[in-house]
This record gives C-alpha cells, sequence and structure tokens, in this order.
C-alpha cells in the first residue's frame, strides 16, 4: 500500500483542515495514478522553533510521496508539479513552499529504515509499536495518523 | 532538498538549535555549492540514541550531477565534524547519515529540482533570491 509522509509545522491547521487536506491529496493520488488502491497517510506535526529553512527558523511544508519502482520519469516530474499545486492549494500556502518528493518504494524502504537503525537496538520495537499507537489514537481522535515529532 | 532530520537525545537549547542549524547550512552550501535556501532541517527531541550519541543526523541530499561517491563521502565528514563541533561534542556523540535521491524526484520552490552544481540550479537559486 502505497505512502504519503507530510511534516507541516503546528497550530497552522485546524484537525478538520488536515483531515481535508488528506483528503484531496489522496484523491489527487487516486487521480492522477489512474489507482484506486488506498493510500496510507502519516503526519508530524512539528512545534515552532524546530525547523529552519537556510539557517532561519521556518515553518516547513514537506510530503514524501511513494511511488511504484522505477515509475515513469517523465510522468514523475508532471505529476509532482501537480502534487505540488494541490499541496500547496489545499493547504494555503504558496507555490513555492512545499518540498515534495516523489519516491520509489525501495528509496522510501531506505529512508524510513535509516531512521529506525539510528535507534539504540533494543528500542526499535518499542518505537515502531509506539509510533503505531501514537498514530492510531491520533487517527481515532483527531481524524489523521499524527507521528510522535518528540517522544 | 537537502533536508537533515536530528533525532536527538533530549530536547536542545534554542541558542544551541541555532548554531546547528546554522552551521549545517554552511558546511553543505560550501561543500555543494548548492543555494542556502535549499537547506531544511529538523530537531525531533528525547529519542532512545545509542548510549554515545547526543544527536544523530539523517539527511536526504540530492545525487547527481556534480556529486560523486568521493563528494558525498567529504560533505558527509565535514556535516559530521561541523554539527559536533556547534554542539560542543566528539564526533562519537554525532550519528550521521545520507541518502541519495534524485534531484529530479524533488519539487522544492515551486519547479523540480536541477542537477546539483548545474546553470539550472544557479538560475533556480537566483529567481528565489539566493
Amino acid at each position: 500500500m502505497p505512502k504519503m509522509l507530510f511534516t507541516i509545522p503546528e497550530g497552522r491547521f485546524s484537525d478538520s483542515q488536515i483531515v481535508a487536506v488528506q483528503a484531496e491529496m489522496v484523491a489527487r493520488y487516486q487521480h492522477l495514478m489512474q489507482s484506486n488502491d488506498a493510500v496510507l497517510c502519516f503526519w508530524s506535526v512539528l512545534p515552532q522553533g524546530q525547523s529552519y529553512v537556510a539557517g532561519q527558523q521556518d515553518d516547513i511544508y514537506i510530503a514524501l510521496i511513494e511511488v511504484p519502482e522505477n515509475f515513469n520519469q517523465e510522468h514523475r516530474e508532471e505529476l509532482l508539479l501537480k502534487f505540488n499545486e494541490a499541496f500547496a492549494e489545499a493547504a494555503g500556502i504558496s507555490l513555492e513552499k512545499p518540498l515534495i518528493t516523489m519516491a520509489d518504494s525501495s528509496k522510501v524502504d531506505e529512508y524510513l529504515s535509516a531512521n529506525r537503525n539510528r535507534l539504540k537496538s533494543f528500542s526499535k520495537l518499542s518505537f515502531l509499536i509506539g509510533t503505531m499507537v501514537h498514530a492510531y489514537r491520533s487517527k481515532k481522535q483527531h481524524g489523521f495518523a499524527a507521528l510522535p515529532t518528540n517522544l | 532538498m537537502p533536508l537533515y532530520n536530528l533525532a536527538c537525545r533530549s530536547s536542545l537549547a534554542a541558542e544551541t538549535r541555532q548554531k546547528v542549524a546554522t552551521a549545517i547550512m554552511h558546511t553543505h552550501c560550501d561543500q555543494t555549492g548548492a543555494p542556502a535556501q535549499f537547506v531544511n532541517v529538523v530537531f525531533m527531541d528525547n529519542y532512545p540514541l545509542p548510549s554515545e550519541q547526543t544527536v544523530s543526523v539523517l539527511g536526504g541530499v540530492r545525487t547527481g550531477g556534480n556529486r560523486t561517491p568521493e563528494s558525498i563521502r567529504r560533505l558527509k565528514d565535514a556535516l559530521h565534524n561541523a554539527i559536533a563541533e556547534a554542539l560542543g561534542e566528539s564526533t562519537t556523540a554525532v550519528g550521521m547519515s545520507l541518502v541519495g535521491i534524485p534531484s529530479n524526484w524533488i519539487v522544492e520552490g515551486g519547479e523540480v529540482m536541477p542537477e546539483p552544481g548545474s546553470e539550472e540550479e544557479q538560475a533556480v537559486a537566483q529567481a528565489h533570491g539566493a
């Protein structure tokens, strides 16, 4: 099942706005990819003071979108611009603000694996379980699956 | 892109975060020639890191263009040293790994990212106020 991982600043959107942005992005994904597959979405909500651009504190808006292995490059570039437009429009930010990556499944796995592997060995399983529990509770309470930014 | 994600054993002081973010920006730009406005840094707190580490850095960096395995290795070493210095720690206190991502898999500043070191990269930088 493809994944979309979003990172946004805390306090910028209400829960209902995040749910609406997610619904729009999933609908665009299914339309543009001509697929009815479900898409797993996770959100990292960054507290103020925890993100920097060009060495200055700044809000960041990131989307990592998983696509099938060896995805056609011409199609990828076309879709990247469409997803950028969709994300900016749905989130109410300028077209220049989002950082969007459409990565093949193996690259997404490589990144997530590198993220887990930097943890202390015996903490990896509890980190994974804790992350999933947090995401599940967030989904039930807020309508979207948030990953814990700070543990 | 780049996006440097720092998992910290505990919350860093605002002043330390600023020093680290500045060190990352200067080091990345010096080593790669990339425009500063593409350098993103995120801090996350209270991560269970290996006992010798206080910070672990996972960087997503563009590949292709003028970047070779050797230049990526130099970038990694330079970042490792600069972040440790900004933290006031030894390099053993800093975990460091980089994941390479092809430039044309990324949109930033409203455009598909050009290859590192290309004329298009400088044009994008100028268009966005570098």
